[in-house]
């Protein structure tokens, strides 16, 4: 009758530390998924934003070859990627992702001359933080038209960086 | 000891379905964005490649005149006496960069080299100059 007492009392034990085990890594297979996912969706919310933004810019009148009725989507006009800095908070006001930093690179492939605007972000440590960007860069094909009807191939780069601190 | 045995048992089987059975939609439909999302951009940028390159200038080697590429192309596929086309491998070595390519004109291509099947595949037909027979000619790019 004792021998019995006893078994069954280690069998609670064993059921009790099976039950605790099961409940931990519960616990953290639920956190570290919960993280995983978190960075992945973040990260797929990242190359969103750097899409459309480069949508955007191959479409805006700002930028874009227009004949007075139509807007060329993708054929960018010379005359306008001439004066880009004084455009820039023209087409940042348009922007209206303010928790990433974003720059651009027009370049045309064929004469590797190269337009840009906004500027990149450094890392940097502070007391207490490490702040860091991190970039993600997505490219457009793009035509560059110039005055004398000549078009070249280009590449319009959008890079958006996002602020972490570690 | 057989009843210790089911409740180990029952308890990683419990474990595996609530933990999976929790996590798995999320990964899947975060999957399913990210795919789509990629896809999109694919599709759009080779997409946009192919009208970049047809809208090209380049000077003709038949006439010396400077032309879009779209017209030297319409000539190669329609007249007997071929233009020189061979700008376009340097083209699209250039928007492609490391990436694979393969563009297709008739039975001419140009290519980077093998392309997996899944990658994107742009299918257009351009106006033939000078030909009663055949209005328009199959132009074909497929890119990652």
């Amino acid at each position: 009758m004792k021998n019995k007492g006893i078994a069954y009392s280690v069998v609670n034990a064993i059921m009790a530390f099976l039950i605790i085990g099961m409940t931990i890594f519960l616990i953290f297979f639920h956190i570290g998924g919960y993280f995983s996912i978190k960075e992945t969706v973040q990260q797929n919310e990242n190359e969103r934003k750097a899409i459309a933004l480069g949508e955007l810019l191959s479409t805006t009148d700002l930028l874009v070859y227009s004949d007075g009725y139509t807007v060329h989507k993708g054929v960018l006009a010379v005359e306008k990627l001439t004066n880009l800095q004084d455009k820039q908070s023209k087409i940042f006001d348009a922007i209206n992702f303010t928790d990433i930093n974003y720059y651009f690179k027009i370049t045309d492939l064929e004469t590797d001359e190269s337009w840009s605007f906004g500027s990149p972000q450094v890392s940097r440590t502070t007391q207490l933080l490490r702040i860091v960007y991190t970039p993600y860069k997505k490219d457009f094909p793009v035509s560059i038209k110039y005055t004398d009807g000549k078009m070249n191939i280009g590449m319009l780069s959008v890079t958006v960086e996002v602020l972490t601190a570690i | 000891m057989k009843g210790l045995i089911d409740i180990i048992i029952f308890g990683v089987v419990f474990t595996l379905i609530l933990g999976f059975g929790t996590i798995f939609p999320y990964v899947e439909l975060n999957t399913v964005f990210r795919a789509q999302t990629t896809i999109e951009y694919k599709y759009s940028s080779v997409s946009q490649a192919l009208i970049v390159l047809l809208s090209e200038t380049q000077q003709d080697s038949q006439t010396a005149t400077i032309k879009p590429v779209i017209e030297i192309i319409g000539e190669y596929l329609s007249s007997d006496s071929k233009p020189d086309m061979s700008f376009i491998n340097n083209d699209l070595n250039l928007l492609f960069k490391n990436k694979c390519y393969r563009f297709s004109v008739s039975s001419q291509t140009f290519g980077s080299g093998l392309c997996k099947e899944e990658n994107v595949t742009i299918t257009k037909n351009i106006v033939l100059p000078y030909n009663k027979q055949k209005l328009l000619g199959e132009i074909k790019l497929v890119g990652e």
